[in-house]
């Protein structure tokens, strides 16, 4: 077993991991997280996709003991104080969702292509999300949403 | 239209709050105590008779609660279409003895965790007579080729009252069969013969979200079935079926959908975990892996369409003979309806009055396959329109031009001999054309459906 | 302590190579975690022992007279940041598909990724870049060019792990190309690097990188062999192309035929000395 502490959306949390064990099913199985979707466990479609001190991490890539002593963020973390996120705010406003699965690993590669540049160009708004794969949009709506925030 | 509230005003879809702050549930969230999770041990092969299966090891894993075969079926038939007078059913649940594709469960491990249960499914002693396997749709129709089906041929039959399409009593056949007029007088008359053989691939429904799957057995007997599912019918029909219970009985609860775009119409293993469920009496969950899901989930079957058409002087289409093969791998599932449908489509928005077609419903060891967004159009639409070029083409019409002259008129009688009295082909494409800046000449913008 | 997959993150480079040298074989060491996670969660390894480097001193880019020494945990992110990098590498870090995948993945183990992994292999081939390989005892320094065997084998040692990544004389010109089935995304179908030198008009010194050919990046040595201290020219770069995939074998993966393969890996190549020769 791995013991792992960390903190989870603002709170703290110490548990012990499977050996083995991904992120990704620490969060889901263990930790009852929501917003981490399993789509394919190869590091390619980026529903499974927190955030690492800030950094964007595919979690179904990553060994539980990783994030030891670090902090992760996941969707439901993003709201500050019930206020909704201005990403959050963008995507409802341009219908930028469908089925809504891979809207968290979306939502939070955008924050951090944001919080690294905040006036993306085209393209590298289109290579900052090509490790998210949506099926249901066709990405128009999505690119809206995040263009409507770079000023 | 402004003093309405709702009625042309802008609708913000109430999901979108659920899905921008990560609290839409999905069936990936839905967890109980004691829950216990299922992997599969799958056939190597696609096409085989299982000599031994031998789960002594891996029963006596710790952490392994049950290794679930045919003989914890109830009743081992998979029954999809049935419900709906399409038959014989031609699934099992579980096999006793054939395999007919790569990839086909035999039988599932239910432990306490996905790393017990594939530990457990090194363990399982799986011996299969490999069999010599039909993959080939034109391959199946060989009069030399095995046969995978018990009436031993590679076709599905219509047309004696199991199709859910003609009544009973009926001369069953190996195809469905659409006929209309005299296509052989037709092409007596042609000016020109315009062929044209047109193949659609498989194609993967790839929804983000995997096939997941939470069944529950209740204190009171009953069942409830967790499944992301476009059909709950569908499953709450056969689950009943299958474990002997009224459909009064069995509960079924979908959330959020991650996707499905038809791949999830089709219950493919909802059954099996039900069963699972109540073999052990907990509550059973199966998260399908992306590799299960491209390579044993249903896909848009594989389609070949072979058309000719005896064409007029003027890009008339007189007649149309086609053959249309549906690939619906080794099992029905809703391919018969599937066929079914694309025949009703293969002439498309047009006029023609003298047609025979012939659907093959073909089955081969491979994936079975199942409906995708515009299931029997979007393949029939694809090799009617490129015919239509080809026509023109062939003729030296203008391609829009001939879309004109053959689209059908009111008062027309349609393939399947319905009298047409809602055209608008027309007058969809004078108004597309204007949408897109293309003049159309005078003589074009004149005509109507209505003569 | 449990029997199988203990878990172990050092702040300092001996405690990992001791480490590396106790269970040798055993051991799994993991950077960004990209491929090794994979062995682990749909390969069925299991090891004894799980390092990671991620703590390690080992994210860096230095300069210096000797040439550009990049430490093996360096994320691609973060070379990015650095100006003054041979062209050949940023455009193969550029082409790492994704934020997410740039801040997680490394340039070491990007070394280690079997095809169609591997592009800043391929660039680095043509940079003539050499590995520091770091254990107990010491280090010591091979040339990219002599480090892969075979599928995940290696010319390195149980008890080594890869420390940096130099590139000693950066060549004056350099370029890397890559197709993939989307412009933004999919696996690599083939890459391609060439790094130049060229003095009054004839090539000093040439070296080309191919990749999603083989299990790991090649150089493409008779084609080196055509172009070597001849005067640039369009004759002998179509010399030179036909060469780019002599004596290889090609491996059959299903998608992309080994026919097609080469003919990209000859355009590629082609492009990028027409670029560099400033022939367009």
């Amino acid at each position: 077993m791995v013991k792992v502490k960390f903190k989870l959306d603002g709170v703290f949390v110490e548990v012990e991991a499977m050996p083995y064990q991904t992120l990704f099913h620490l969060l889901k199985d263990s930790l009852g997280v929501q917003s981490v979707h399993f789509g394919c466990g190869q590091g390619a479609c980026g529903a499974c996709t927190v955030l690492l001190n800030g950094k964007p991490r595919y979690s179904c890539l990553t060994l539980a003991g990783y994030v030891d002593g670090k902090e992760v963020v996941t969707l439901a973390g993003l709201a500050q104080n019930g206020e909704l996120n201005p990403i959050q705010r963008a995507f409802i406003e341009n219908n930028a969702a469908q089925c809504g699965y891979c809207t968290p690993g979306i939502i939070l590669t955008a924050k951090a292509l944001l919080d690294k540049s905040s006036r993306p160009s085209d393209e590298e708004i289109f290579d900052a999300l090509a490790g998210n794969l949506c099926r249901c949009t066709g990405y128009v709506s999505i690119v809206r949403a995040i263009k409507s925030l770079v000023r | 239209m402004s003093s309405f509230n709702v009625l042309g005003k802008p609708v913000v879809n109430v999901q979108l709050y659920g899905h921008v702050t990560g609290s839409t549930q999905f069936i990936d969230d839905i967890s109980f105590p004691g829950m216990l999770w299922i992997k599969a041990v799958r056939s190597p092969v696609p096409r085989g008779i299982i000599k031994k299966l031998d789960t002594k090891k891996a029963e006596r894993l710790p952490g392994v609660v049950k290794i679930v075969t045919s003989k914890d079926v109830p009743n081992n038939m998979h029954v999809n279409m049935a419900v709906v007078g399409i038959g014989p059913p031609d699934e099992p649940v579980l096999p006793d003895k054939e395999v007919n594709y790569k990839g086909e469960a035999i039988c599932l491990v239910v432990a306490r965790d996905e790393e017990t249960a594939l530990k457990a499914i090194e363990l399982i002693d799986l011996e299969i007579e490999e069999l010599p396997p039909v993959l080939d749709m034109e391959e199946a129709l060989k009069p030399s080729s095995p046969k995978i089906k018990p009436w031993n041929s590679n076709t599905f039959v219509f047309g004696s009252g199991m199709d859910g399409a003609t009544p009973p009593g009926g001369q069953g056949r190996p195809y469905f069969l659409i006929k209309r007029g005299n296509v052989d007088e037709a092409f007596n008359k042609a000016r020109h013969i315009v062929e044209g053989s047109y193949l659609i691939s498989p194609i993967e429904h790839a929804p983000i979200e995997p096939h997941i799957c939470v069944a529950k057995p209740e204190p009171d007997g009953r069942l409830t079935i967790y499944t992301a599912t476009q059909a709950p019918y569908f499953v709450r029909d056969n689950v009943a079926t299958i474990l002997n219970m009224p459909p009064s009985k069995i509960r079924v609860v979908s959330p959020s959908v991650g996707g499905g775009f038809g791949g999830k119409v089709d219950p493919e293993f909802e059954m099996m975990v039900a069963v699972a469920a109540m073999a052990v009496k907990r509550p059973v969950k199966w998260r399908w892996t992306r590799e299960e899901e491209f390579t044993v989930s249903t896909t848009r079957p594989a389609v070949k369409i072979e058309l000719q058409d005896s064409v007029s002087d003027e890009g008339l289409i007189l007649g149309r003979k086609a053959r249309l093969l549906h690939d619906a791998g080794a099992y029905s599932r809703t391919s018969p309806y599937g066929v079914i449908k694309a025949c009703f489509n293969l002439s498309g928005p047009y006029n023609i009055p003298n047609v025979e077609y012939r659907g093959y419903c073909v089955f081969t060891n491979r994936q079975p396959s199942s409906a995708m967004r515009g299931y029997g159009v979007f393949e029939v639409s694809f090799a009617i329109e490129l015919q239509m070029d080809r026509i023109a083409k062939t003729c030296g019409i203008d391609p829009l031009e001939l879309r004109f002259r053959n689209a059908y008129r009111n008062n027309q009688i349609s393939a399947s001999g319905k009298l047409i009295d809602d055209a608008y082909l027309i007058e969809t494409m004078r108004e597309a054309a204007g949408l897109a800046g293309i003049n159309l000449p005078e003589h074009l913008l004149k005509m109507s459906s209505s003569g | 302590m449990t029997e199988d997959g203990l878990y172990f993150r050092f702040n300092e480079l001996k405690q990992a190579t001791d480490v590396k040298k106790k269970y040798g074989d055993e051991v799994l060491v993991v950077a960004g975690g990209t491929i090794a996670t994979q062995l682990i969660t749909r390969f069925g390894l299991r090891p004894k022992v799980i390092l990671s480097l991620e703590n390690l001193p080992l994210n860096y880019v230095k300069f210096s007279k000797t040439g550009i020494e990049i430490g093996a945990t360096t994320t691609i992110s973060k070379l990015l940041t650095f100006d003054n990098l041979p062209n050949a590498l940023v455009q193969a870090a550029q082409g790492v598909h994704g934020l997410t995948l740039k801040e997680m993945a490394t340039v070491g183990g990007n070394i280690f990724s079997p095809s169609p992994g591997g592009d800043l292999a391929t660039a680095l081939l043509a940079l003539n870049a050499d590995l520091v390989l770091a254990r107990s005892g010491g280090k010591r320094v091979v040339s990219l060019s002599k480090f892969y065997k075979n599928f995940l084998t290696y010319n390195m040692r149980k008890d080594e792990i890869l420390y940096a990544i130099k590139i000693s004389r950066v060549p004056k010109l350099s370029a890397f190309m890559k197709l993939t089935p989307y412009t933004y995304s999919g696996p690599t179908i083939c890459s391609a690097a060439v790094g130049m030198d060229l003095t009054d008009k004839k090539i000093t010194r040439i070296a080309i990188g191919v990749g999603g050919l083989t299990p790991h990046p090649y150089r493409a040595a008779a084609a080196e062999k055509i172009l070597k201290d001849k005067p640039i020219s369009d004759q002998i770069i179509e010399n030179a192309t036909a060469k780019v995939t002599e004596g290889i074998q090609i491996r059959e993966e299903g998608f992309y035929s080994v026919e097609y393969k080469s003919k990209v890996a000859q355009a590629l190549v082609k492009k990028i000395l027409y670029r560099l020769a400033g022939f367009n």
